[in-house]
Parts: structure tokens; C-alpha cells; sequence
């Protein structure tokens, strides 16, 4: 009895040692690479040296391309938070006919292939006259990611007792007043989590970028990957993302520890 | 005379055409406990978001001290709201929930502070003053969501469902505890409660609801005495009201189902003069007592069960299709069988088709 249980989670804690090698050892590979002291990509490392990361901080055109990911992540986040809440808040306030069609809709982009949607959304900048300008890049980033800002917010808000509020408002406090002092108080984890959650979903995007993009907004991850289908893997890339890995990490556990992200998303 | 402190003339509210309260009238006098009674849909909280101003009123007013505030949004009306389920803030301090009203009306520290010392005490919870709601137990949660709306020195305090989220254990304490609260700060109240129990317990009058409207607002006495209509007399007393169809026969006596009655001479005057087909007699255990199945005047019936309560005995007796309760005393000797029940006091008697209780009885 004890013998075949024993059995049993070995094999469980086995299988679960393969899912997370699976899932890690890429990760590994760039990072212990991004250590590399030779002047191509190669794993595992025949030495070790920091030269490029070196590199990566003396690369002005990655910096650039740094600098406008985060500017398109941060102005996509407001974007598409914004929206996002406040679409949020309406569909859990309310009961109006269709409202589920709605929630169904404003999910659907999860479910679509990002390389189709680019499509008709290029046509659509054509007209409007906003392809390759920074303005296109936010909004396709925003409508991208808006359907994870409705889906945090809207879970966050249904678990918002409304008798707050009107506790509040009985006890003298004005409308703007209880917005202020109770229900951002008690959003502000999810508003955290679906911002973050937002900004690198924003980050990471190749396809819609590529298509939507010019020359002049150039993303991170665009410019890793045209660089990579040009000259192969340049080894300041690899530090730069491990960087970034490092940094994701960090927020993740943030997350994880005070927002309690697995239970949320 | 002068008006009364709560005064709330031809309210009116429906939801989505569905009407949750048809027309009702109500006034409550300063200091006064009213309870409103009614069982779950009959619109006694509708009634109670109305007043708080959490709802708008389709037709109707409400005075409260001689100021009309049918049209003042809830944070203006300085109404104190205890809610179902305290509706306690999360993130904040008992102390910080307690002084939340305080802060809005922007009051200087120190008197704030002094305020929420005094609301706390009044509810026995200085020691916690520190705690997060979420570490208190239920009845605490609710002491401190009453010390936040007695805090504000409401001009009105509301208390919806009060007592349903305790156990039974806690519930009788906070039933005397709020009575006690009541007398001390001199508050005017309004409960909303489902429970019969708790409304003839804690209130000093009774407002009894069913289907959006008001049936009768009455002390707790005469709502048990006098009840204005069957559905009262049912709602009200433990236990509840039996009704017994007594049918006039064309020769001018008195029928219980299929056979023949002669009720006693004191009921009979009363029913006499009543030109009806059929009435119904609301009877308590207060109204009868068992005799010999042949004795004059007796309603010949079964005894079906008994309950045993230690100081006395409940008797269920079947007469005419009917389910009477009796009571007795805990030692008196009862078996089963026949046995005849007298009415020993002219009961409440209601009209047949409306319901409502024959002007000239009870």
C-alpha cells in the first residue's frame, strides 16, 4: 500500500521534473551563454567573461529599441488599463441584454492569431493614415492586450462587495470620495497585476509589431529577431534578455508573493 | 399633533415593472424601535434602501425631522445603516472602520478620536481597536459596524437583518444588547427582520409586510391580539394562528365542516350579527382548552400529536380538517383519542374572502 504510493509520486514528481525542464532549460541555455566569453552564440560556454554585457550597455541601437519597447509598453498599459477597467467595471455593475455576448467579444483576441489580425488591422492603419507611426503601435498593443485588463478587472470587481460602497456613501462619504478611500484601495492588486501582466504581454509582441511597425519604432523583440534572421545570434542579445529574464523573474515573484498572481489570472 | 420624526407618505417602487412596494405609509416617532416584519420579497428592505437613499423612489416622501430627504443622496442624509452582512471595510483598522464617517465630515482629531473611544465602549470593544475585521468573529464584525454607524450620531439608525448572520447562541444576547444600546443612546431605529420573535421581542412597534405593502403598524400587543388580517394572525406568535372555518347554515346555526356547532353563548352573540356565508376564527392556544368530546359548546376532535417543552405541552387537535394547538401545562396527563376543545375567549374573526378581521371582533 505504502509501496505503491511511494511508487505513484515518483512517478508524479518525475513527470513534473520533465515539464519544468522543458519549460527551463531554454532559460538556462541564454543565460549561462550570455556568460560566454567567445564571440558567437554556444552552449555550454568553453569560458566565462561579462564582455557582453559590456556590450549590451555600450549598444545604442539596442538601447533604442529598449527604449521604445518600454515607451510602447507603458503608453499600451495606460491605454489599454484604462479601457480596460472601465469596461470592466460597467460589465459587473450591470445587467443589460447581451452583456454576455459582449464579455465573449472583448476576449476574443486571446483566441485569434495575432498574424491575422495584424493583417486587417494594417489595412485599417492604411486608411487612417496611422501605419508605422508610434500612435498605431500603442493602440494594436493596447487592443492586444486589452481582453487580459477586462478579464483581471472584471474578476477583481465582482469580488468587490458592492455593500462597501453603500456602506460608505451611508457613513457621509461622496461618490469621489468612496472611489478614493474604498474601492481603489481594493483594487489596487488587481490593477497591479493586470498592468504588469499587460506591459509584457506588450514587450514580448513580435508578429503584430513587425507588420505594424516601420523602421522608426522598432521594438526589442522585432530587432532580436530581424538581427537574428540577418546575422544569427549576436551574444549581446543573449545579455540583454537574460537581463531581462532576471528582471521578469524578480517581478513575477513580487507578484506572486504579495498579489497572489496564480490565483488571480 | 405634531408630525411624526419619520414620516414616509405614498412610497411607491418597482423593479423592472415587478412592484417591490405598492403604496405604503409609515411613521415612526423619535426614539421609537419600529420593526418591520414581513417574510422574504414583501419589500421591507426595499422600504429600508428607500430611506437610507441607496434606492430612488418612484412616487413618495420621506421627512425626517421635519426635512424633506426623498431627494438628498445617502451621504447627506446622515443616516447610520447596520448591513446584513456588516459590510465592514477590509483594508482598513476596527478603529480606522469606526472613525470612517467621522473623517468624512472632516471632524479634528481629538474629537474624533474621543467619538470612536466612546462608540467602541458603547459596544464593548475598546480591546480590539487595533484588530482587522477580518480577525474578529461574527458577532464582533457586527458590534464594530454598529459602533461605525452610531459613531456619526445618526439622525436615524437602520438595521437590516440584525440578528440572521449569528448563531443561536449569540443571536438571544444581541437581541437583549441592542435593546439595551436602543434605550441608552435614545436613537430612533428601524429594523427589518423576517423573524416574528425578534420583531415582538426588541420593537416597540410593529410594522407587518407582505406583498409591497403595509398590513397593520401596531404595537406588538395588539399585533398579537388584534391582528388586522389573517395573514398577520398566521405570521405573528409562536405558534402561529390556526384558522377554523365556521359556516352559517340556512336555518341561521353554526357549522364546522359537514356537521352542526353551537358555540358558546358569549361567541355566539358576537357571531351572530355577521352576515356572511363563512368566517374564519383565528385561534391561538390562548383561545382554547380541552374538555370532554361531548361537553356543550365543545368542537368534537383527535389529538394528533404532543409536543413536550418542560414547563408545558403543546396539544395538536384536529377539528374539522383543521390543525388547533392547545396548550397545557408540563405535568397535566393527556393521552390520545377523542376529546373536545373549547373556545374559552371570543378569538380574532376574519372574513373568509378578504382576509381581513370583522370590524366588530376581537
Amino acid at each position: 500500500m505504502n509501496l505503491r504510493r511511494a511508487g505513484t509520486d515518483t512517478i508524479w514528481i518525475a513527470w513534473m521534473a520533465i515539464g519544468y525542464i522543458v519549460v527551463l532549460l531554454p532559460i538556462v541555455v541564454v543565460v549561462f551563454a550570455s556568460f560566454s566569453d567567445s564571440n558567437t552564440f554556444r552552449f555550454p560556454p568553453t569560458g566565462y567573461s561579462l564582455k557582453w554585457y559590456q556590450a549590451a550597455f555600450a549598444s545604442s541601437e539596442y538601447r533604442n529599441a529598449l527604449g521604445v519597447s518600454l515607451l510602447v509598453g507603458l503608453l499600451a498599459t495606460a491605454v489599454s488599463l484604462t479601457a480596460g477597467t472601465l469596461a470592466a467595471y460597467a460589465l459587473s455593475r450591470s445587467e443589460f441584454r447581451g452583456k454576455s455576448s459582449i464579455e465573449t467579444l472583448l476576449l476574443a483576441p486571446l483566441a485569434l492569431p495575432h498574424i491575422v489580425w495584424a493583417i486587417g488591422l494594417l489595412q485599417i492603419y492604411a486608411w487612417l493614415g496611422i501605419g508605422g507611426t508610434l500612435l498605431g503601435l500603442v493602440l494594436a498593443h493596447a487592443a492586444l492586450t486589452l481582453p487580459f485588463a477586462v478579464r483581471i478587472m472584471l474578476s477583481t470587481f465582482i469580488q468587490l462587495d458592492r455593500t462597501l460602497q453603500e456602506a460608505a456613501s451611508t457613513l457621509g462619504a461622496s461618490p469621489p470620495r468612496v472611489i478614493w478611500h474604498i474601492v481603489l484601495p481594493l483594487i489596487w492588486p488587481g490593477v497591479l497585476t493586470s498592468a504588469l501582466l499587460t506591459f509584457l504581454t506588450s514587450f514580448n509582441e513580435v508578429t503584430v509589431s513587425v507588420l505594424i511597425a516601420g523602421s522608426r519604432y522598432l521594438t526589442y523583440p522585432v530587432r532580436l529577431y530581424s538581427e537574428l534572421r540577418s546575422q544569427g545570434i549576436d551574444p549581446t542579445t543573449v545579455a540583454i534578455s537574460a537581463m531581462l529574464l532576471a528582471l521578469i523573474v524578480v517581478f513575477a515573484l513580487i507578484g506572486e508573493r504579495f498579489l497572489n498572481w496564480s490565483r488571480r489570472v | 399633533m405634531t408630525p411624526a420624526y419619520l414620516s414616509i407618505t405614498g412610497m411607491a417602487k418597482a423593479y423592472r415593472g415587478t412592484p417591490a412596494l405598492r403604496l405604503v405609509d409609515l411613521s415612526v416617532n423619535e426614539g421609537e424601535f419600529l420593526a418591520l416584519l414581513g417574510p422574504s420579497g414583501c419589500g421591507k428592505s426595499t422600504l429600508l434602501r428607500l430611506v437610507a437613499g441607496l434606492l430612488q423612489p418612484d412616487a413618495g416622501s420621506i421627512t425626517l425631522a421635519g426635512q424633506s430627504i426623498e431627494r438628498l443622496p445617502p451621504h447627506q442624509r446622515d443616516i447610520g445603516l447596520v448591513f446584513q452582512n456588516y459590510a465592514l471595510f477590509p483594508h482598513m483598522s476596527v478603529a480606522k472602520n469606526v472613525r470612517f464617517g467621522l473623517s468624512m465630515r472632516n471632524m479634528p482629531r481629538a474629537e474624533a478620536d474621543q467619538r470612536v473611544g466612546e462608540a467602541l465602549a458603547l459596544v464593548k470593544l475598546e480591546h480590539l481597536a487595533a484588530r482587522m475585521p477580518s480577525e474578529l468573529s461574527g458577532g464582533q464584525q457586527q458590534r464594530v459596524a454598529l459602533a461605525r454607524a452610531i459613531a456619526i450620531r445618526p439622525r436615524l439608525l437602520l438595521l437590516d437583518e440584525p440578528l440572521s448572520n449569528l448563531d443561536a447562541v449569540l443571536r438571544n444576547s444581541v437581541r437583549t444588547e441592542l435593546r439595551e444600546l436602543h434605550a441608552r443612546t435614545g436613537l430612533t431605529v428601524v429594523m427589518v427582520t423576517h423573524d416574528q420573535a425578534e420583531a415582538m421581542t426588541m420593537a416597540d412597534r410593529i410594522a407587518v409586510m407582505s406583498d409591497g405593502l403595509i398590513l397593520q403598524h401596531d404595537t406588538p400587543q395588539v399585533i398579537y391580539e388584534q391582528p388586522a388580517s389573517d395573514f398577520v394572525a398566521k405570521f405573528v406568535g409562536t405558534p402561529p394562528a390556526a384558522m377554523l372555518r365556521v359556516d352559517r347554515k340556512h336555518d341561521g346555526g353554526f357549522g364546522l365542516g359537514t356537521s352542526p356547532w353551537t358555540p358558546s353563548p358569549e361567541l355566539a352573540r358576537v357571531l351572530e350579527p355577521i352576515q356572511r356565508v363563512g368566517v374564519a376564527l383565528g385561534l391561538r392556544p390562548d383561545h382554547l382548552a380541552l374538555t370532554a368530546p361531548d361537553a356543550p359548546h365543545a368542537m368534537p376532535g383527535t389529538i394528533r400529536t404532543i409536543e413536550y417543552l418542560g414547563a408545558e405541552r403543546l396539544v395538536h387537535v384536529e377539528v374539522g380538517g383543521q390543525l388547533l394547538v392547545l396548550r397545557l401545562s408540563g405535568d397535566a396527563a393527556v393521552g390520545k383519542g377523542e376529546v373536545g376543545v373549547a373556545i374559552t375567549r371570543v378569538p380574532p374573526i376574519f372574513d373568509i374572502e378578504t382576509g381581513l378581521r370583522l370590524a366588530s371582533t376581537g
